[in-house]
């Protein structure tokens, strides 16, 4: 799982050395509303899920992205 | 490398969207070894195999690469903006990708959320400053917010085409630009259900009225042209259209995969504009337009109509005549005795083609790229105004190889889908029908009697003489505005300045006080041209500078270029100039003209460090057209539109 989140995030923001563990919103600035909406089109689609609203709208750090895939059954 | 040439000779895959990964990664390989130039063939055919969000996405990344190796080549630069209620940040990579992959570099502004209305307003907004060739007005349902049951929805939709119009008249008054306009998708929900499309009042009833008379406000002018976004919506299945939490969250409109599909109609729509539609479509036979072989098969063997599997050729065999008749030229490049592939348009009862269907007719055993090339110079058009079906891969990629220019769908192996495969390349597309379109095949059958005529006469003068040519040249009109623009756009060896001008750049240089313009059609005895000639020339000063001039290749070699000058130069003599001014500006393809000045008795005056040379020619006298000509001129007397 990492490894795919990693190049999502690394295409993402177009940063090939970008390390995401730690990574959230309040401490990147890159990952603003529009990025947000990105990630999540690039997570569901590598995944095969979909995120509800309150998450398309509120997901803001790797660790919670994680721990959504983890509860779902996508590693 | 290896991994790339590994990955380049395994060819045509079983899918389209497999092929198009295949592509998509053996160009981030080149890319990766710096061989940007090498990525840039299989980058295109990747992003034209494929119409999904992310392998898209991932191609709008490759091509910044590309385009920051300054590796990419393209035949046309175009400006556009997008304008209206939804953002455009996701669009608008994959819509230049999408034009990259037809050879188009697009330059793109896009619009604030919701800011359409000012953008419009405010003269000194970056829209104005921009100057775009076409705006995008990309409104969507969301912005309508119908009542449904109104008490008058017919003032509703009236009072909607007022405030779209006012956004089309801002942009016409301030910017010479063409606007695409989107409809509005009939929304799927309503608590009415059915009763929503039935009842008047209705939303889906109001939008469908509100649909139909968008298009009939828009056919009044030449400026504008509705985009049918409602029935694109359609083709992917409403369901699929819109993600509705990617509205509530970020006002992106319509969902992500909905993107590739939008985005190749905008690129078919800006293709239209700058004339770059599609013009010939060159035809295998055996499994292409029949099913089996005719040269082993013979008549009675091959399958055309009577079965399923042949009513399917039959149906592709309509579609291509719909084409036909809508101006598109067909043509056949077949691998086959000449007498076998002839056959069929001969002697079988279910074929819909017949020969004088096909502007031309090749079969022999030859190379097809070979072979196209000779088709492409007999009907003067360029390979890259060429469409190549053929049901064999193998044929496809070696004439692609051979041909990077040419258009070369993929064909699926059924020939029930044949139809669709064909139609959903869009390349066909225009923005209205000229009447030259149609009329152009009577002109491809004059043009093979010309052939013969010439070859049964001595001089070249008889020749002319007994063509009984006349000559009709007028100002530019309205009318005729479309087809003179197809003409700038499309003509590339008699053109001395191959200046790339929109319809509504043309009206307003007609516009302009002191301007000449003359269009030229010509008719013999074997047929009509059309509007085939343009000259276009501005004051600068005492002198009239020829800033425009190009002559369809078809009627080259007919001294019409004399009668053109002899028209501006009569004009510009009566109305007091002293001189008349040319320009040659040299491309690759107009070396053609590069010593007409010379040759019309002009001197030249300055030749400028891009290569370009200014001729000039006094009026001392009158000068007029060969006599073999019978002139009609009507430049000197009207000249407003």
């Amino acid at each position: 799982m990492t490894d795919q989140l990693t190049t999502i995030f690394r295409d993402t923001f177009d940063l090939p050395d970008l390390e995401i563990d730690g990574l959230s919103r309040a401490t990147f600035p890159e990952w603003d509303s529009l990025a947000q909406v990105k990630l999540i089109l690039a997570v569901e689609e590598e995944f095969g899920i979909k995120f509800t609203i309150d998450q398309v709208a509120n997901m803001s750090s790797v660790a919670e992205l994680r721990a959504e895939l983890t509860s779902r059954g996508a590693v | 490398m290896i991994a790339a040439r590994t990955l380049d000779s395994f060819s045509c895959s079983a899918s389209r969207p497999l092929e198009s990964y295949r592509l998509l990664q053996l160009a981030r390989l080149l890319v990766h070894a710096g061989r940007c130039h090498e990525a840039v063939a299989p980058l295109r055919r990747a992003v034209l195999l494929t119409d999904s969000y992310r392998p898209l996405t991932a191609a709008s990344r490759l091509l910044k690469s590309l385009e920051d190796a300054r590796a990419v080549e393209s035949s046309r630069v175009c400006r556009i903006a997008i304008i209206g209620n939804a953002i455009f940040d996701f669009e608008i990579p994959v819509l230049r990708v999408i034009a990259f992959a037809h050879k188009i570099d697009l330059v793109v502004l896009k619009g604030a959320y919701n800011q359409f209305a000012q953008e419009t307003l405010d003269s000194t907004s970056e829209l104005y400053s921009f100057k775009p060739e076409a705006v995008i007005v990309a409104l969507n349902s969301h912005y309508l917010a119908f009542p449904e049951l109104p008490p008058d929805p017919d003032s509703l939709v009236s009072r909607t085409l007022d405030d779209i119009a006012q956004i089309w008249d801002g942009l016409a008054n301030r910017l010479h630009c063409h606007v695409f306009q989107h409809n509005f998708v009939v929304p799927e929900v309503s608590p009415y259900g059915s009763l929503s499309g039935g009842q008047p009042g209705g939303t889906a009833h109001t939008i469908r009225r509100l649909n139909m008379t968008l298009l009939e406000r828009a056919a009044r002018r030449h400026d504008v042209t509705v985009l049918d976004i409602d029935q694109i919506a359609s083709l992917m299945g409403k369901q699929d259209w819109n993600d509705e939490r990617m509205w509530l969250a970020a006002k992106q409109y319509p969902a992500s995969n909905a993107i590739g599909p939008l985005a190749t109609h905008y690129v078919a729509a800006i293709r239209a504009l700058v004339g770059l539609a599609a013009k010939c479509v060159v035809l295998d036979l055996d499994n292409t337009l029949w099913g089996g072989v005719i040269g082993e098969d013979k008549l009675e063997g091959i399958r055309l109509g009577g079965s399923p599997e042949g009513d399917a050729f039959v149906r592709f065999q309509r579609y291509l005549q719909g084409l036909r008749a809508r101006g598109i030229l067909l043509a056949v490049c077949s691998k086959n005795d000449e007498s076998d592939a002839r056959a069929p348009f001969l002697h079988h009862p279910e074929t819909v083609l017949g020969l004088e269907d096909f502007s031309a007719f090749v079969a022999n055993w030859k190379p097809k790229a070979e072979n196209i090339r000779v088709i492409a110079e007999r009907l003067s058009i360029g390979i890259d105004s060429l469409v190549f079906i053929d049901d064999n891969p193998a044929e496809r990629e070696a004439v692609r190889r051979a041909l990077p220019d040419i258009h070369v769908p993929e064909m699926p192996g059924d020939p029930a889908l044949f139809v669709e495969a064909l139609h959903r390349t869009f390349l066909f597309e225009t923005l209205s029908l000229t009447s030259e379109d149609t009329i152009r095949h009577a002109g491809y059958k004059a043009d093979r009697d010309r052939d013969a005529l010439k070859e049964s006469v001595d001089s070249l003068e008889e020749y002319l003489s007994s063509l009984q040519m006349q000559i009709y040249i007028h100002a530019f009109d309205k009318a005729n505005l479309p087809r003179i623009a197809q003409l700038i756009n499309k003509t590339n060896q008699f053109n001395l300045t191959t200046w790339r001008m929109t319809a509504e750049q043309l009206l307003a240089y007609t516009e302009t006080p002191g301007n000449y313009t003359q269009f030229l059609r010509l008719r013999d005895r074997f047929g009509e041209s059309g509007i085939t000639g343009i000259l276009m020339a501005s004051p600068e000063g005492r002198e009239l500078r020829i800033d425009q001039w190009l002559l369809s290749c078809r009627i080259l070699g007919r001294r019409i270029e004399e009668a053109m000058l002899a028209s501006v130069w009569n004009y510009a003599r009566s109305n007091g100039f002293a001189a008349l001014l040319g320009v040659y500006a040299p491309t690759a393809r107009n070396t053609l003209v590069a010593g007409l000045y010379e040759r019309l008795g002009f001197t030249l005056l300055e030749q400028r460090y891009d290569g370009s040379r200014i001729y000039r020619a006094a009026l001392d006298s009158d000068r007029s057209a060969p006599d073999f000509f019978l002139t009609e001129d009507s430049t000197s007397i009207t000249h407003a539109i």
